[in-house]
């Protein structure tokens, strides 16, 4: 016995709307047409702005930003004022954990709880050649 | 239903590149199909609407039955993890998503191949590429048509309905495109539903001796895994799931649905339900050709089904043996269509096709339309 069906589905009116993806990628496809120096500096400010908005991608543009392009303007990319701003980092590394902050380790951001570190790796073992997806 | 060929778009890369489409191309290989698409009435949509909704309702009584008479044993879930799924399912934590897989050529009643309850993926490409390659395709002169997709909307209502605390991690394997661009997407519609939807990878959750916790210290109080439970449970820190207060989605009790054994305490339950296939925990008893999985396979691997035996890393694992349905041939191919089930409703479809009967991690997504009655 099959079901009576339901009413058909009209889907005409979809206002479909993306907030996070496909921002990041475009934001990255507009520094490559760019040239090397000003590319350095767009992409600067790709990575501060990608890094607010917690964009998919903001880890990548920010490691191209700091190391993609090896100019002086990208070396300098440490001292800009947003990451001046959280103590104990020098040249991307904390003191504080010994983690590089490209994976996110700061401990001294408002709002964050300070305890001791956690050990890592516990999980994810299994990924691999196997997708998780099915 | 049927297949029809087109002239895929001029700028299909870029529509791709646009919407952070990264998976487009897997392994060099297309994914993303647009020179063929499939084709239905709106009858036909109504029917595999119906059908997914009643096997959802299906699906959650035998997993109350399984709970509620210890089936853990014959489902193959580990002893230890039971308590995990029984507290889980005490809890009613509630379920976001799930894709079942069903056989049908349009005629007759769609039946159920298997339910992935657990990491259903291909939902990016069912929610917005399609949708977006329907509208482009009218914009530019195509006929008026519809699709059965209410993925993307549904998933933002569901969220609130999950009642997560608002800041929520989101995590998958490394090196997985595909896996990454799914919880993207998932923390996109999490976002636009008010939540602070935060992405790591599974080897960064850290656990400080009473918690687990993310890169930056904070305690997990909530996180959405696209990575199976069963995979979760074995490793090391599998051991402290029990001890910490972090509430998983997928919820613990969809181990349950997402042993292929289930498809067997299916049967059990509703013998001859016309949206089942006999299935049966030893060779045999469909009385039947038959098609035999591992109960934790995925992507096809390790299946033996007439004529056909396909690779993967899941030999070693206890089978279930279901009645072969095999796929309908249609233009060469042979398509198996996903029926999105979110917060509890029927709201899309996304078919992948492949040139053989066994759907593969290499088939390929084709979109989909319905001509409004």
């Amino acid at each position: 016995m099959d079901p009576t069906p339901s009413p058909p589905r009209i889907r005409r009116t979809r206002a479909l709307r993306l907030v996070l993806l496909g921002t990041g990628v475009a934001m990255v496809a507009a520094c490559e047409r760019q040239p090397p120096r000003v590319q350095d500096q767009t992409l600067r400010v790709a990575c501060d702005q990608a890094r607010a908005a917690n964009a998919p991608n903001w880890r990548e543009i920010c490691e191209r930003a700091a190391t993609g392009n090896s100019t002086t303007a990208s070396r300098s990319y440490f001292g800009v004022p947003w990451i001046m701003g959280r103590t104990g980092y020098t040249s991307g590394r904390s003191t504080t954990t010994g983690g590089n902050w490209f994976s996110g380790r700061t401990a001294d951001r408002p709002g964050s709880v300070s305890t001791a570190p956690s050990s890592r790796g516990g999980f994810g073992s299994t990924a691999g050649s196997r997708s998780s997806g099915s | 239903m049927r297949r029809v060929t087109l002239e895929p778009r001029a700028e299909q890369r870029e529509h791709a590149r646009r919407l952070g489409f990264a998976f487009a191309e897997i392994a060099g290989e297309p994914y993303w199909d647009e020179t063929a698409c499939y084709v239905f009435t709106a009858e036909q949509i109504d029917r595999l609407e119906a059908a997914t909704e009643e096997l959802d309702r299906l699906c959650l009584q035998a997993t109350q039955h399984a709970i509620q008479h210890d089936l853990n044993g014959p489902l193959g879930i580990p002893d230890g993890a039971w308590p995990i799924v029984k507290a889980s399912w005490g809890r009613g934590e509630p379920s976001l998503y799930g894709r079942m897989d069903l056989r049908w050529d349009g005629v007759g009643p769609p039946k159920l191949l298997e339910y992935n309850a657990d990491t259903p993926t291909a939902l990016f490409e069912a929610g917005v590429v399609q949708w977006e390659w329907l509208e482009t395709r009218i914009a530019t002169g195509a006929p008026k048509a519809d699709q059965f997709n209410a993925i993307h909307e549904t998933l933002i209502e569901a969220w609130p309905a999950m009642q997560l605390p608002q800041v929520t991690h989101f995590c998958c394997a490394r090196d997985s495109e595909e896996d990454k661009g799914t919880v993207d997407y998932l923390r996109d519609t999490a976002i636009q539903a008010g939540m602070d939807a935060r992405f790591l990878y599974m080897d960064e959750i850290g656990w400080n001796g009473t918690s687990f916790r993310d890169v930056e210290e904070r305690e997990i109080a909530a996180i959405f895994k696209l990575y199976p439970w069963d995979w979760l449970l074995r490793e090391e820190f599998g051991r402290h799931i029990p001890n910490a207060r972090t509430r998983w989605i997928e919820p613990a009790w969809r181990l349950v649905p997402s042993s292929k054994a289930f498809l067997s305490l299916l049967w059990h339950l509703f013998p001859d339900h016309p949206n089942l296939l006999p299935a049966f925990l030893e060779p045999g008893k469909t009385g039947r050709p038959e098609i035999s999985k591992p109960l934790w396979g995925r992507e096809g691997s390790n299946v033996i089904a007439p004529g056909m035996e396909t690779e993967g890393p899941y030999a070693d694992q206890p089978r279930v043996w279901q009645a072969y349905a095999e796929l309908p041939r249609m233009g060469g191919r042979y398509p198996v269509i996903g029926s999105w089930v979110i917060g509890g409703k029927a709201c899309g479809i996304g078919i992948r096709d492949d040139d053989t009967p066994i759907t593969r991690d290499t088939s390929r997504f084709v979109p989909h339309y319905f001509e409004a009655a």
